[in-house]
């Protein structure tokens, strides 16, 4: 080809992808620049690619959210809205309205009785404005969701609807097909800022390493934070090694039991306070870890996703802890693996099943109610679950046991249904209760409810020793041996009269706590076998599900990040991997997690 | 301090009969039947008296037990001048009586699963499951009272032990057609199930209580719809009256039982006339709906013109799934009705 047909071609190529980008206007809802009253879940960001906005008002309409849009120009549009019916029994109640510069357009969203996420077409608006205010009107309170809208010039033209095709359609539209923004380059980068993290990053940065900690939502604390608020549990004070439960017990704010309506007994506050005051460690709130670069065995680096802004960042590390509960660093890097339960064959343990199955402990979102000075209504929730005098839960907050998940959905890519699912549980029996029994609860208004699922088990990455029951009865001290664990093998199953009224769709859990001596766990549960420079610590450490009962609790996840912090330090001293430190440094590992004591010369 | 012992709100009995219960050599004992003045049966009492024992210590306790007619514990209230105390003679508060009548309402309290040992009766009990602790002590701590362990024990057996199946017999045998018409106009689900099991064990004596059945199949226990739902005998579903009553119920009744319904509908042939009122679309209906209803429409024999309109109005759906699964079905239905194959073809132009 000559040089002025390529310079043409060059030039047409030019015009049609300006032209193209001029042709939609994108706009991920979590990007909005006043939320209102809307939330960001990102909870099924590993599933559809996306945070959205959810409207989270328990039954009552939330503000509006609302951003400035730039158009091309003046003149007539077409909008499209991605949303889904998160309730089809027949039609949900998750109703919004667009509003385009005040006018709210006729069209409702989020009841039409399908649940797939879809683009629903918004219809035509005409606009004397280049700039144009879009605003999300939530009509009912009950969990309206939008994940994008869309404005194109073009009639004929539909975004696509399945989720590779919209995949490589938000990268091309977000402009995320450029190169991620550099971080910076870290001795240690933790995934995950519940227990386990925080404390790996605080143990890691007091011992000098330079260490970044990325948590994919607004505070710290995950499960023990107050938009999950379970309390922690496990001792510390048992620890064969008396340096570890330290940092746990700076972060630990107390007991305010499970799903306290008062948010600030659960330490948001406190655990940043302590995060920040660390010199060499850099907070990323909001950034969500979706990809990783690896080089052989070993990972090189993690990219993380702002929620809200969709801005991607490159975050580079000699090692890499995966405290995100869900195993996602470990599942990107090919990390082994196990989900779900193993068979009593395989493990030898006697609390095993008989055959390996999904099974897997379920999600809580706790919620609770207050006494108010006068008589409050709830409004009516036919798509939710149905209760009668036979059958409900009469009390007015929750514990433990609402929890869903089990055999019946897959914690990880049904996360959103399992969330769905406790919702139309909770509002659904609220109403029974407001309806039927105004003695108790006539007062009585919804006061939280948590959004976050409250997981418990997903994904467990395996190390060089996998932990098991037998380990835990036995007490066996092996020569890596460090957290000192206490908590009973604690298995939920689904209550039986639960099931009786709600089989497969159980929301209701029961357990039997086996109780077991103090025990501890091996550094070796704590890194992957095949990656070479991974730390786990928090659920997703190298156990069996059965021993996982035991492992699971907030403060003993909390000192396996301390744990992991310390080894990071042997890892970097001696330019080792993991399992380097337990094969070459073991002793100076140990030296750092006992308490240094006093030598009495005998001279 | 307020200590009001509970009173019993039951109505006074006009007669009484009485039984004579042994659950075994050394448990011999009597229970009340309150009858009112048709001589119907109301409820059962028994004055009890029983020592609270552990290890060798005991002291007596004298208490009125209540349950219904099929041995479900109601309440309970005392001899004149009787009261509980609790292991230092503590006399109960208000909110202790309170808690004892939800303990022993509890027919599913962990007091059923452990034995008296396993209990351990201290005035503070330890925060958390961990190793040093017990297990039972967070478990079983909402589910009795501090300082009466062992009489909340011995009280829940007596209340929910043998004396239910020995009730129930007793029931049985005095159980009539008033008797059955009473347990289903009341408002005790357990009477419901019970009335429930014998009209549908004895199908003639459906006609006698089908209003009352079918008042209960849309009321607001979805629980015992759907229990009568899936119990409801085959011989009864051929008889197109009833197929009809059925329809007509299914269109007022919640979207959860209506998927139900339409579950069990495809295990019957339907009278032209009800398949007729099935067809009749309402604005709720969403793909689901439709997917139940078509599995129904494909296992009749016959269907009537109004299936064929039904569905060629499901074309213009906004719900791509419905719109398809009704042109799908149109084809294997082969409409002759022009108007109806008009809007087929306008369909898989679009």
């Amino acid at each position: 080809m000559n040089m002025k047909k390529q310079i043409s071609l060059i030039f047409l190529l030019f015009i049609a992808t300006v032209t193209f980008g001029q042709e939609h206007v994108f706009i991920e809802t979590e990007s909005f620049e006043e939320k209102g009253g809307w939330v960001i879940d990102q909870q099924s960001f590993d599933v559809i690619g996306s945070s959205y906005l959810l409207a989270h008002g328990m039954g009552k309409p939330v503000k509006n959210a609302s951003t400035s849009v730039n158009l091309p120009k003046a003149g007539k549009y077409y909008l499209w809205v991605r949303t889904r019916d998160w309730a089809p029994y027949p039609k949900g109640p998750g109703k919004f309205k667009i509003v385009i510069e005040e006018q709210s357009i006729d069209i409702v969203f989020g009841e039409s009785g399908n649940d797939q996420w879809l683009w629903y077409s918004g219809g035509e608006f005409e606009t004397k404005n280049e700039n144009v205010k879009i605003s999300l009107e939530d009509l009912t309170g009950f969990e309206g969701r939008c994940d994008a809208i869309l404005i194109t010039k073009s009639k004929k033209f539909t975004p696509p609807q399945g989720n590779e095709e919209l995949l490589k359609f938000r990268r091309e539209m977000l402009g995320l097909t450029d190169a991620p923004k550099e971080a910076g380059k870290f001795d240690l980068v933790v995934v995950g800022g519940g227990m386990a993290g925080t404390c790996a990053a605080i143990s890691a940065s007091r011992l000098g390493l330079k260490v970044a900690l990325i948590q994919n939502r607004p505070v710290l604390g995950g499960n023990n934070s107050s938009e999950v608020r379970v309390h922690l549990m496990g001792r510390i004070d048992k620890n064969h090694y008396t340096k570890l439960g330290r940092i746990v017990r700076e972060l630990d704010n107390g007991d305010p039991g499970n799903g306290n309506p008062i948010a600030k007994e659960y330490g948001d506050l406190r655990k940043l306070e302590v995060v920040n005051a660390e010199k060499s460690l850099s907070l990323f709130l909001n950034t969500h870890a979706c990809a990783v670069e690896k080089e052989g065995n070993n990972l090189v680096a993690v990219i993380g996703r702002d929620i809200a802004t969709n801005q991607e960042y490159r975050f580079e590390g000699k090692t890499f802890a995966d405290c995100t509960g869900d195993g996602t660093i470990g599942y990107l890097a090919g990390a082994d693996f196990r989900m779900g339960r193993e068979s009593n064959e395989e493990t030898g343990e006697s609390y095993a099943p008989e055959k390996a199955d999904d099974f897997t402990l379920g999600t809580s979102n706790l919620w609770a109610s207050l006494e108010r000075d006068s008589v409050c209504h709830f409004p009516e929730v036919p798509w939710a679950l149905q209760f009668s005098d036979e059958y409900h839960i009469d009390e007015p907050k929750s514990d433990w046991q609402w929890e869903t998940g089990f055999g019946n959905f897959n914690t990880i890519t049904e996360a959103e249904q399992i969330r769905d699912h406790n919702f139309r549980a909770i509002y659904g029996n609220w109403s029974y209760l407001k309806k039927n029994k105004p003695e108790e609860y006539a007062k009585r208004e919804l006061a939280w409810v948590a959004y976050i699922g409250g997981k418990r088990e997903s994904r467990r990455i395996l190390g060089d020793h996998i932990l098991t029951q037998m380990d835990i009865e036995e007490g066996k001290m092996y020569p890596d041996g460090c957290v000192t664990a206490t908590w009973t093998i604690d298995l939920h199953f689904p209550n039986a009269q639960n099931s009786k009224y709600f089989k497969g769709e159980e929301f209701f859990a029961s357990t039997k706590h086996i109780r077991v001596k103090p025990y501890t766990i091996p550094y070796r549960c704590l890194y992957s076998r095949n990656i070479g420079n991974l730390f786990m610590a928090g659920r997703d450490i190298s156990t069996t599900h059965v021993a996982f009962g035991s492992t699971r609790v907030m403060k003993t996840c909390g000192m396996m990040g301390e744990a992991v912090g310390y080894a990071a330090y042997v890892c970097k001293k001696y330019n080792v991997n993991p399992r380097g430190v337990y094969e070459n440094h073991l002793d100076e590992f140990i030296k750092i997690i006992s308490e240094d004591l006093p030598v009495l010369s005998s001279e | 301090m307020n200590k009001e012992k509970p009173i019993s709100k039951l109505p006074k009995p006009v007669s009484i009969k009485t039984f004579t219960i042994e659950e075994n050599d050394t448990t011999i004992y009597q229970v009340n039947l309150a009858l009112d003045s048709l001589n119907q049966p109301l409820y059962y009492f028994r004055n009890i008296f029983t020592p609270v024992c552990y290890t060798n210590k005991c002291h007596p306790v004298y208490i009125n037990f209540y349950w219904d007619l099929l041995g479900n514990f109601i309440e309970y209230d005392f001899p004149p001048d009787k009261i509980l105390t609790k292991v230092d003679h503590d006399p109960f508060q208000d909110e202790d009586y309170k808690k004892l009548l939800d303990i022993l309402s509890n027919k599913n309290s962990l007091l059923k699963a452990y034995k008296m040992e396993e209990l351990v009766d201290t005035k503070s009990l330890n925060n958390g499951v961990d190793a040093v602790t017990g297990a039972t002590l967070k478990t079983i701590k909402n589910e009795v009272i501090d300082g009466a362990v062992y009489t909340c024990y011995t009280l829940w057996h007596i209340a929910n032990g043998e004396v239910k199946s020995e009730i129930s017999k007793i029931t049985e045998g005095i159980a009539d057609k008033t008797l059955l018409s009473a347990f289903l106009e009341s408002d005790n689900h357990y009477y419901h199930y019970y009335a429930i099991d014998k009209i549908f064990g004895q199908p003639d004596l459906f006609e006698r209580f089908e209003e009352l059945i079918l008042q209960r199949l849309s009321g607001d226990n979805i629980f015992l719809s759907k229990y009568i739902l899936e119990n409801f005998p085959g011989d009864l579903l051929i008889d197109a009256e009833v197929q009809e009553e059925l329809v007509k119920i299914f269109k007022k009744v919640s979207y959860n039982l209506q998927i139900e319904m339409l579950e069990k509908f495809s295990t019957i042939q339907f009278s032209q006339e009800a398949l007729k009122l099935l067809s009749e679309s309402s604005e709720s209906e969403n793909f689901k709906i439709l997917e139940k209803k078509t599995k129904v429409f494909s296992m009749q024999k016959e269907l009537p013109k109004e299936v064929q309109i039904y569905l060629s109005n499901c074309l213009e759906s906004n719900d791509y799934r419905i719109s398809e699964l009704a042109y799908k079905t149109l084809i294997d239905i082969q409409p002759e009705d022009k108007s109806i194959r008009k809007k087929m073809d306008h369909f898989i132009q679009e």
